[in-house]
């Protein structure tokens, strides 16, 4: 923020404001597939991001436990998928997303995780004559198989496997048309390097250009000694999200505050997003779990203040009762009596 | 919000009517625009008295509860696409194939395979039949031998019971649907119709027998006294499902069952609607602090004048009475707090202006790390008898409004002597004490009397002095009080404080308790075997969600299903193995059911693991 000076009503004060963001990707990610989101509980997430000037809502709709996204040409992956008929997104719901989120400034970035992360959906290959989609689908016991139950993967020795992405890629797109950015997944997975490239070329073929920017997980392939090797840098760009690493503190909203962006304004850092996976929260919590916790982070990455949450504090505060009056059931971060009495509860003094 | 909604839809409709006669104008004669405005002013006229009627938000005696799916639209019914088959005890998910076999739901599957599905797990024997039959909450009877006064309290848990059963039903027209049965007959025996108070050694057991003959069920549920058989209306409404598959979407009810129960602990405290679906039966409300003081205390209402947030951030008399009815009927009891001497501040500043000196010292002072735990700072003026006249008042309206005459809590906790040393005046008290603790005593001692006073003169023995004692496991505190001869309630912080784990709120320090207290370090506390302590002088536990991090909107997720975790502990009190610490997979099984089961009654509860782990009862162990 550059300048400004407050507005009071009724007495008119005259404000100018000059202000443009310091990172251009600015993103918080919501997890469908571990449990399902109601559009409804989407859309709130959405108006917290316009509140707070985000810019890309990153959709990972899929992933083992789930496939709630309804595929036209496609309809065995719900079938298969879904934890039930009313737990899906329909094309139209998608198209409806697209647009609320477009007016209020955020693009929609859908993620189709692969080829790991993929379970629940993918079953139908044998029944089709199509042979395995993916394997270790379910597979017990788990922890044999992979980090979290349940297990499965994309099965990338059979070719089969990439033509249903084709056709998956194909019907996204009709969702999210002009898409300049698509997320490929990519993480937690060993060797399958050649993916990647098979995927994005299926993924060219059913937009028809080459134009797209794809984003990946970071993961043993974007190590420096492989990234060259299976990622084209004018094709991809992989967004370095910081994980905690298995750690289970919790990230109070001075922590995601104060969390250094990587040599302050460097060319090749788009910016970042914030996480919410999904395995712990649904349509009953979610919202306290991620606002104002992302304003947080929303302002690190349009700002990316050189000062500490303590100056931020007062604004901060003004923010989540902004969020609850926009119908946003923001986590109270301190007692009332704080936030009354400015200043108040700052330090030892 | 709801109500929120509605208010912006008023207005939208009136606005874009408006627009639209304002369009219309010209092409309007002058008398035809006249009556339509009029119409349309008296139709917003009844929109607006409507919506005004909608927003009152007087919680009156009958506390109207928020149900999220009631008569929810009809969904399109598709074939199912999972169905469930019991194998080896457990159910596992299957995917439908096309014609043939019907599917069975995962709610049908869970309650006639392996697992009670019950929560908390009853204490005695349990049978349940194999099948069920479908019904509707029309099809419910209820009859009673059971006398006045237990008799009203028994219609309004009936009413509960009833509401319980409606918030399952996912399709508005499934009463037009045939049931199997024709007639859902609960039949209720209370020995004791005059408990109509919670009381410590009141019996909470029941014992319900289910069976189903032709074309009628009969559920017998027989108890002591009300607060059992409420406990048996829970416990029927947990074997009663809505199948989703049956006819597009029924309700359920085992044929046949039997469940005999009781509580291992008398006191299991905290929220209302989600306790009593999980047996707790104590709400300690700690209705004030140094922060703010919303009670409005009908002979002292200054306290809450000048204490609260804001006039409309109180609790008004008849509300808080309205909230104790609402927990009685639940068998819930409400211990009113007024945290003393310390944990007091924004409310008792007002006393030099009412010409009765200082009645707390420290209000909000700075550096605030000298003088409390948290900012701000406030202590009562154990030098000043006015405070104790005070304190009289309050404790007898607290005594008014909670109908208590069993259990009171008077604070006590966290007194800063540095405060009381440095703003005592010289010339006296602080003077005659070597050691504050003894003034601190001084005033404990005080206050009793107050109370003895307060409750009509009757004093209280020193054996009914009970200390909840909110320490570490691990620190003596615990073990001394129960060998000094105290009975204890216990709230060990490090097991059952479920406000931590969410890391400092003040810029500098520390977080005052992280890390995260899961369900599962709540549900293996128990520190009766750990500690080998005399379960005879533990009256109970209670855990603690104090709220510096939270407000409303997260309320209901911080404490379920953790609370319900809890909860178990208290009520079955299941063996620990110390060596492994590991919770059985029926536990996860119907915590998880639990937790939907709350989230049906309308209270927003975390989600415990992704929605596939539900599904798929003992894979993500």
């Amino acid at each position: 923020m550059k300048k400004a000076i407050a507005l009071v009503w009724p007495h008119w004060k005259f404000a100018t404001v000059s202000d443009k963001p310091v990172y251009p990707h600015r993103g918080l990610l919501l997890d469908s597939a571990r449990n399902y989101l109601t559009l409804d509980v989407i859309k709130k997430n959405i108006d917290g991001m316009a509140a707070s000037k985000m810019n890309v809502l990153h959709w990972h709709i899929t992933d083992t436990q789930s496939f709630p996204l309804e595929v036209p040409s496609l309809p065995n992956m719900t079938k298969y998928g879904a934890y039930g008929e009313n737990k899906v997104y329909k094309p139209e719901d998608v198209e409806d997303l697209v647009q609320y989120a477009k007016i209020r400034g955020v693009r929609l970035l859908i993620e189709i995780d692969g080829p790991s992360h993929a379970g629940s959906g993918w079953q139908w290959g044998p029944e089709a004559g199509l042979g395995n989609l993916a394997v270790c689908i379910n597979q017990q016991p788990w922890r044999s198989f992979c980090i979290q139950p349940p297990c499965g993967q994309l099965n990338p020795a059979n070719p089969n496997m990439y033509k249903v992405l084709n056709t998956l890629y194909k019907d996204i797109s009709k969702m999210v048309p002009d898409s300049e950015l698509f997320h490929m997944g990519g993480d937690e997975v060993n060797l399958w390097g050649q993916y990647h490239t098979k995927a994005l070329a299926a993924y060219d073929l059913a937009v028809g250009h080459n134009r797209t920017s794809a984003v990946v997980w970071t993961s043993h392939l974007t190590d420096p000694d492989l990234i060259q090797q299976y990622f084209d840098k004018n094709r991809i760009a992989g967004i370095w999200t910081t994980d905690s690493g298995g750690s289970t503190t919790f990230y109070t909203w001075r922590n995601v505050y104060e969390n250094q962006m990587y040599q302050s304004s460097h060319p090749l850092i788009l910016g970042g997003e914030v996480c919410m996976w999904g395995e712990l929260v649904d349509d009953n919590n979610i919202e306290p779990r991620i606002w104002p916790r992302a304003a947080a982070a929303a302002e690190r990455l349009w700002t990316n203040p050189t000062t500490k949450s303590s100056e931020a504090e007062t604004r901060f505060f003004v923010h989540r009762e902004r969020l609850l009056n926009r119908g946003i059931r923001a986590e109270a971060e301190i007692p009332g009596w704080c936030v009354q009495n400015d200043g108040g509860c700052s330090s030892y003094l | 919000m709801y109500c929120v909604r509605l208010h912006r839809d008023g207005w939208l409709t009136f606005s874009v009517i408006q627009g639209i006669l304002f369009q219309r104008r010209d092409r309007m004669k002058q008398g035809e625009l006249r009556r339509a405005l009029m119409v349309v002013t008296l139709l917003c006229i009844f929109l607006f008295i409507y919506l005004y009627w909608q927003q009152t938000s007087k919680l009156a005696p009958t506390l109207i509860f928020n149900y999220k799916h009631v008569y929810s639209s009809n969904k399109k019914s598709h074939t199912p696409q999972w169905t469930w088959e019991c194998i080896n005890q457990r159910c596992e998910r299957r995917h439908m194939k096309g014609g043939g076999v019907a599917p069975i739901s995962l709610a049908t599957c869970s309650m006639l395979c392996g697992s009670t599905q019950l929560w908390p797990q009853p204490t005695g024997p349990v049978t349940l039949g194999s099948k069920a039959v479908t019904f509707n909450h029309h099809l419910i009877e209820f009859e009673s031998t059971a006398e006045l006064p237990a008799r009203a309290l028994l219609e309004k848990a009936y009413a509960n019971f009833n509401d319980s059963i409606v918030s399952l039903v996912e399709k508005s027209e499934y009463l037009k649907e045939t049931t199997e049965i024709r007639r859902f007959l609960i039949r209720v025996t209370i020995i004791n119709s005059d408990v109509v108070r919670p009381k410590l050694d009141a019996d909470e057991g029941y014992s319900i027998v289910l069976k189903t003959r032709g074309n009628e069920v009969v559920a017998n549920i027989s108890a002591s006294n009300f607060f059992g058989v409420r406990h048996g209306l829970e416990t029927l409404s947990q074997l009663i499902w809505w199948d989703e598959y049956a006819n597009g979407g029924m309700l359920r009810v085992l044929k046949g069952a039997t469940v005999q129960d009781s509580p291992a602990f008398f006191l299991s405290g905290r929220v209302l609607v989600g306790m009593s679906a999980s047996k707790l039966n104590v709400f300690h409300w700690h209705l004030t602090d140094t922060q703010s003081f919303p009670l409005v205390v009908p002979s002292v209402p200054q306290l809450a004048k000048t204490g609260a947030y804001s006039p409309d951030k109180t609790y008004a008399p008849d509300e808080v009475r309205a909230l104790v009815e609402f927990a009685r009927v639940r068998g819930i009891r409400i211990v009113l707090e007024v945290d003393t001497p310390a944990h007091a501040g924004n409310g008792w500043t007002w006393g030099p202006q009412a010409g009765l000196g200082e009645l707390a010292v420290c209000v909000n002072e700075r550096p605030w790390s000298l003088y409390c735990g948290e900012p701000p700072c406030g202590q009562l003026n154990p030098e000043n008898p006015n405070v104790f006249v005070v304190l009289e008042k309050l404790y007898r309206d607290l005594l008014d409004l909670s109908s208590e005459n069993e259990i009171f809590h008077i604070g006590g906790d966290e007194v800063n002597l540095e405060c009381w040393a440095q703003h005592l005046q010289k010339a006296s008290t602080a003077y005659n004490f070597t050691d504050l603790h003894d003034l601190w005593g001084e005033f404990t001692v005080k206050a009793l009397n107050k109370l003895h006073s307060a409750n009509g003169d009757k004093k209280i023995p020193h054996a009914n002095i009970v200390v909840q004692s909110w320490g570490a496991s691990q620190w003596p505190d615990t073990p001394d009080l129960i060998a000094d001869g105290y009975r204890v309630i216990i709230s060990h912080v490090d097991a059952w404080y479920l406000d931590c784990g969410f890391g400092r709120w003040r810029e500098t320090g520390e977080a005052a308790c992280d890390p995260y207290r899961p369900w599962q370090t709540i549900y293996n506390h128990r520190p009766w075997q750990q500690l080998q302590l005399n379960k005879k002088q533990i009256l109970g536990g209670e855990a603690c969600l104090w709220s510096e991090q939270l407000d409303e909107g997260s309320l209901d997720a911080r404490l379920w299903p953790r609370s319900a975790a809890f909860a178990e502990r208290m009520w079955t009190d299941p063996p620990l193995d110390m060596t492994t610490f590991n919770i059985q997979e029926d536990v996860y099984t119907r915590l998880s059911t639990h937790r939907d089961r709350l989230v049906r009654r309308g209270i927003n509860a975390e989600a415990l693991w992704p929605a596939w782990c539900t599904q798929n009862p003992g894979m993500c162990l």
